[in-house]
């Protein structure tokens, strides 16, 4: 519990991602064995590789478990409303283009009540890092059935199992204009890593996927443990390029990983609405 | 020297937002305020600001405390159905302090309403609108002169006090061509008050902590070194949530007296002919004008009536309001809806004077003969 | 001094845009002017109307309650808005009308196209000053489009009838809000047509006197 009994310098000299932590808000309030923390230690160290200062990079979220990262990000943070963020994120980074800015997200956040600031976001290709812990349920209020619950499962609002569909999200990111769209999961630690890394370098709208326990309320509802649910991921998930050389029929139910869809051609947003302004404008801000 | 210029009322309040130091505005087509976004969209790019359609009106609210937060001037623009849209974010701006002007241009309601007719039906909503305890300013001109004058004044307010303001508007203003003089308006006559910034060093900001004045001076997101957290939870100093209850009574307490402790500073009316008034009106925005001809027409037949016209709508002039009513033997509020404000008033006169109503909501103004026929009513009535 | 005028006409003739330079010019005069129009759902279907409310002082009520003058470019829209119709203070008179329908003052200005509009109103109750606006339009400046300007063009010639000889607003007035309120290639056909409107104002006002 708490901050660890060592000096910041000495900490940040053996783990330099440490540097992004607000370690006096700490602990976290997340559960046992739950992959944002994953997710997030994966986020610093891209950064930290990266070369980013705490001063360059804006943080914004909306409501859920995966939203309260921001709390504890020692940058310009910014916990909004439920499903919001990627609207004040348009907002924010469109006025101050400067900042990296990056997006921590769920999936009924994203995707259920926020669903249409996503894809409006992706289709502008407006230069955010999107992160979304995918854990198939809202864990915050308590366990209802999100967007992407598989079908089949328990939720406290499907007590008969779940009868309906999900979103594929990559597909629906791919589809509403993303320009970088991977999957990772909180499995794959590094890998995870490298996918966050390469989609904050990617200029233009990145959505990084975050396959994510939910231990404590998912796995309780579904009966697995922690330990089923990391070992699920590593069994049902497999890179891309093995993934597409499966034949058809061996595909099913088995999720590919990595960077799935990769765009540089088209323009991000913000550069072209500010040179059209330093066009009009002479330049003046 | 008057310098007397047509204007078109929602465009006058385009305008006004750019001198007052807007540059960044996020909008979304609605009827009938689409005339600000669009000017926005000519002027504000030319300036080096920001102008963005969202997908939506919450988006556009979203977007506009995303600007704000960025540092600069933010406003968005929308009309009833978007007001209701708008609620949920201006709640979040109210909480987490984000200066930001959000005007609506009034048409008939409930629902999808009259769209292109008139209503002033979202007096209480400007307030209460959102969940939880709120308190901002509420502005609503009645003239498109004013519409500039009270644009600049929510700028101004917004910055200083740190808080969203609301600007009222209504269809016939906002759709009204009206002559301005423009000689207040030059460059450099106009006051602008801007945000204040921190005063101490990185190492000692906390971004939530009130200054003397209640309002804390928190610096633009990317200001190197001022690094914070802004959050909807309720939150301490650091900006970061907490569940404690005496903090969180003194922060909701602190957002509300710091817009309610400044109540008479805030206030704006005009008062027409009230010294020897026996009935008075209280109106605002298009039905003010209406009131003002019918206090004309009532003295021509020799009713001592007169005009307080509310500008500063909330924190509604409570003391002006008790005043009033002692002065008076009635009053008459007028206004496009089935009964708001009057509430208001009936509540600050104290039972000081009989206060009357005239309601109206079907899109249709109300004319000064109207308000006459009201007047000598009440007159007849013994009082 | 309140002053009020109407512009009506079928819809596309200009009439909101009328209202709009009236109100400009009024302004360039160092007048107070207020211009209001109805939109949308809540206009009538095929006729449209511009009001301008003119004054030497800051405007109180701004839409219309008399009118001084009304300007009329089409047989359905006087048929529609001023034959015949109750008047908004009349007790007959709906509130759905009431924004359309208003009294027109005795002695008021009755601009009216004479080939278009068989006008009936009494020319003891009210000047009404006739002249062949579209045609003007047609026939003098080719383009019957701008029979707006044209009328405009009368109407600042016949105001001389309420104002002792002297017209409530400067030709030069006119013309600079012709600059202001119209888009650039068309300036100098919109200000042609008002000086040809001024012509033809001043030979029907011979006609009335």
């Amino acid at each position: 519990m708490g901050a660890p009994n060592l000096p910041m310098e000495k900490i940040v000299e053996k783990k330099p991602y440490f540097k992004y932590l607000r370690l006096n808000k700490m602990p976290t309030i997340w559960c046992p064995g739950c992959g944002i923390g994953q997710a997030f230690r994966a986020t610093c160290m891209a950064l930290d590789e990266l070369g980013i200062s705490n001063d360059q990079v804006a943080m914004v979220s909306g409501i859920g478990c995966s939203s309260r990262t921001p709390g504890y990000f020692d940058g310009f943070t910014l916990h909004t409303t439920h499903g919001r963020a990627p609207a004040f994120a348009t907002g924010l980074k469109l006025a101050r283009p400067e900042l990296t800015t990056i997006l921590f997200t769920g999936d009924g956040d994203a995707l259920a009540i926020g669903g249409n600031h996503f894809i409006h976001a992706a289709r502008r290709n407006i230069d955010l890092t999107v992160i979304l812990i995918n854990n198939w349920i809202y864990g915050m209020t308590g366990g209802q059935v999100s967007p992407t619950t598989p079908e089949g499962a328990y939720a406290t609002t499907t007590p008969y199992g779940n009868y309906e569909p999900q979103f594929d999200i990559a597909k629906l990111a791919i589809a509403a204009g993303a320009t970088y769209v991977a999957r990772g999961t909180a499995y794959h630690a590094m890998e995870l890593k490298k996918l966050i890394k390469d989609g904050i370098k990617h200029k233009g709208f990145s959505l990084i996927e975050v396959l994510s326990p939910c231990t404590i309320v998912y796995g309780r509802k579904n009966r697995m443990s922690f330990e089923e649910m990391y070992f699920w991921f590593k069994e049902n998930t497999l890179p891309v390029k093995a993934w597409e050389k499966l034949p058809e029929e061996k595909r099913a139910g088995k999720i590919p990983r990595g960077l799935l869809y990769h765009d540089d051609s088209r323009p991000e947003y913000t550069e072209v609405y500010w040179s059209k302004v330093k066009a009009l404008s002479g330049g003046e801000k | 020297m008057a310098k007397l210029e047509l204007k078109y009322g929602n465009h006058a309040c385009a305008e006004a937002a750019v001198l007052a130091g807007c540059r960044f505005y996020a909008g979304y087509p609605i009827t009938p305020s689409s005339e600000i976004a669009e000017k926005m969209a000519e002027l504000l790019p030319k300036k080096g600001g920001v102008f963005i359609q969202m997908e939506d009106e919450i988006a556009a609210m979203g977007a506009t405390v995303g600007g704000s937060f960025a540092g600069l001037k933010a406003m968005t623009a929308t009309s009833g159905p978007g007001f209701s849209l708008k609620q949920e974010n201006l709640g979040y701006a109210f909480m987490v302090e984000a200066p930001c002007v959000v005007v609506n241009v009034q048409r008939g309601g409930p629902s999808t309403g009259l769209p292109t007719q008139v209503g002033q039906q979202e007096i209480m909503q400007s307030l209460w609108g959102t969940h939880g305890d709120k308190m901002i300013p509420v502005f609503y001109p009645g003239n498109v002169q004013e519409i500039m004058e009270e644009t600049i004044r929510a700028f101004n307010w917004a910055e200083r006090l740190r808080t969203p303001v609301v600007l009222l508007l209504d269809e016939v203003l906002g759709h009204m061509r009206e002559t301005v003089d423009m000689e207040q308006f030059e460059e450099g006559k106009v006051e602008i008050w801007d945000r204040k910034m921190p005063k101490v060093p990185p190492e000692e900001y906390l971004p939530y902590k009130p200054e003397e004045d209640g309002v804390p001076a928190i610096a633009p997101y990317g200001t190197p070194g001022y690094r914070g957290h802004a959050t909807g939870l309720h939150h301490d100093y650091t900006g970061f949530p907490t569940t404690d209850p005496e903090m969180c009574q003194e922060l909701i307490e602190r957002l509300i007296n710091k817009v309610k402790s400044r109540q008479k500073e805030l206030e704006r009316n005009e008062a027409y002919k009230l010294d020897d008034a026996e009935v008075a009106i209280v109106a605002f925005g298009t039905t003010a004008r209406a009131a003002k001809t019918a206090v004309d027409l009532a003295r021509e037949k020799g009713i001592k009536a007169g005009l307080l016209r509310v500008i500063t709508i909330w924190p509604s002039p409570e003391e002006t309001l008790y005043e009033l009513a002692k002065s008076v033997k009635a009053i008459l509020v007028p206004e496009l809806n089935m009964g708001q404000y009057v509430l208001e008033v009936e509540r600050c006169a104290k039972g000081e004077a009989p206060v009357y109503r005239l309601n109206r909501a079907n899109g249709k103004i109300i004319y000064p003969h109207e308000i006459l026929a009201k007047i000598e009513e009440i007159v007849k009535g013994g009082k | 001094m309140r002053y009020e005028v109407r512009v009506i006409g079928s819809a596309g003739q200009g009439s909101i845009l009328a209202a709009v330079v009236l109100a400009t010019a009024a302004a360039e005069e160092g007048l107070w002017a207020t211009q209001t129009a109805t939109y949308g759902a809540a206009m009538r279907s095929g006729v449209s109307m511009g009001d301008v409310v003119i004054s030497d002082r800051q405007i109180d009520f701004p839409k219309t309650t008399e009118l001084d003058a009304v300007v009329i470019q089409s047989q359905e829209a006087y048929d529609d808005m001023v034959k015949g119709k109750p008047v908004r203070l009349d007790p007959e008179c709906s509130e759905a009308d009431a924004d359309v329908l208003v009294n027109v003052k005795p002695g008021a200005l009755v601009i009216v196209d004479e080939d278009l509009v068989k006008c009936d109103l009494d020319c003891n109750m009210y000047r009404i000053v006739s002249a062949p606006i579209a045609r003007t339009a047609a026939e003098v400046l080719g383009r019957r489009q701008v029979m707006n300007i044209v009328a405009l063009g009368v109407f600042q010639v016949a105001t001389k009838l309420q104002f002792d000889g002297k017209p409530l607003i400067s030709e030069d007035s006119f013309l600079r809000a012709i600059e202001k309120s119209v888009p650039s290639r068309f300036i100098d056909l919109n200000k042609n047509a008002f000086k040809e409107g001024v012509k033809i104002g001043e030979q029907a006002l011979q006609r009335v006197k």
